[in-house]
């Protein structure tokens, strides 16, 4: 059909700044609480570590389709302080090992 | 369940990231108002049964050079509808030209141009077998303060009037499946 949405921006610069934000205010002051739920440190805006994550790296893809990401890279776009645990989470989640490589992963939710 | 277009998904994650040019502003700022209007607009939908209807959102189409946006298109059994949404506030008029202008003279829409969106459809959207089923294209006014002064427009449906033309599009939707064979999409 010929109804489409326009393609993402043309974007080619890497050098945008990683971690999360606020979905409400687009502060870089999220934190985790515990493992499940994260605060906006500005808004107070609550929400759930997992959804939060799987949406940065949904909107990421986007941008940077089939790009492929070791554990430190999913750390350091993450900028959270969350235990080793919820971190697996996340990973299981959303990412695929490439080829049964380990700690290699590729964004597949 | 509306999703949002990709086009915003991007912006919004990197706004904040990225510094943006000032027409790559302007135009989140606009995604983000007709986000809004089409998230109204949802309300409004979500009070009919919408299950004899396909609904296909935010649709950007190239015609004459110029993107336009259908941000609703309705598609029942019997007909194709167009909604294009605006948020107007004030009074305006249709000069002799076919332009929406406001009080101060300026054009606001060219209502010529809806002339071409309705033949880029009708080329389009050709149904098999004999029935072919009318396009309808409505400039949906998302604002309670909009007023017409002078000639009116088939062409514009004011918010007020919204609910009860959506809720004939469902029961024209549910009533004439019974006495008609629909038409094969």
């Amino acid at each position: 059909m010929m109804l489409k949405a326009r393609v993402p921006l043309p974007i080619v610069t890497r050098n945008i700044r990683r971690g999360i934000k606020c979905r409400r205010c687009h502060a870089f002051d999220w934190q985790a609480i515990g493992g499940s739920i994260g605060k906006c440190g500005r808004c107070g805006q609550v929400e759930s570590v997992q959804r939060i994550a799987a949406d940065y790296f949904t909107r990421l893809d986007l941008l940077y389709p089939g790009d492929i990401y070791k554990r430190r890279d999913i750390m350091d776009h993450l900028k959270l302080a969350v235990s080793e645990y919820t971190l697996q989470k996340i990973i299981h989640a959303n990412f695929r090992r490439l080829e049964h490589r380990k700690r290699i992963y590729f964004f597949s939710p | 369940m509306r999703d949002k277009p990709d086009r915003l998904k991007v912006y919004e994650f990197l706004y904040n990231r990225l510094p943006f040019s000032e027409s790559e502003v302007i135009e989140y700022e606009a995604m983000q108002r007709m986000e809004k209007l089409e998230a109204r607009f949802e309300q409004y939908l979500m009070k009919i049964k919408t299950s004899n209807m396909f609904i296909h959102w935010h649709a950007e189409i190239l015609v004459d050079k110029r993107m336009e946006i259908v941000n609703v298109l309705i598609v029942t059994d019997y007909c194709y509808y167009l909604f294009v949404l605006h948020d107007l506030e004030g009074e305006y008029y249709i000069n002799p030209f076919n332009i929406l202008c406001n009080m101060s003279h300026e054009a606001v829409l060219d209502l010529n141009r809806s002339r071409q969106l309705f033949d880029m459809f009708r080329e389009q959207l050709i149904d098999e077998g004999k029935y072919q089923r009318p396009i309808i294209l409505k400039y949906v006014m998302m604002n309670k303060a909009f007023r017409m002064k002078g000639k009116r427009s088939d062409l514009f449906l004011e918010e007020q009037n919204l609910p009860y033309y959506l809720k004939a599009i469902e029961h024209s939707a549910v009533i004439r499946k019974k006495n008609h064979h629909p038409a094969s999409t």
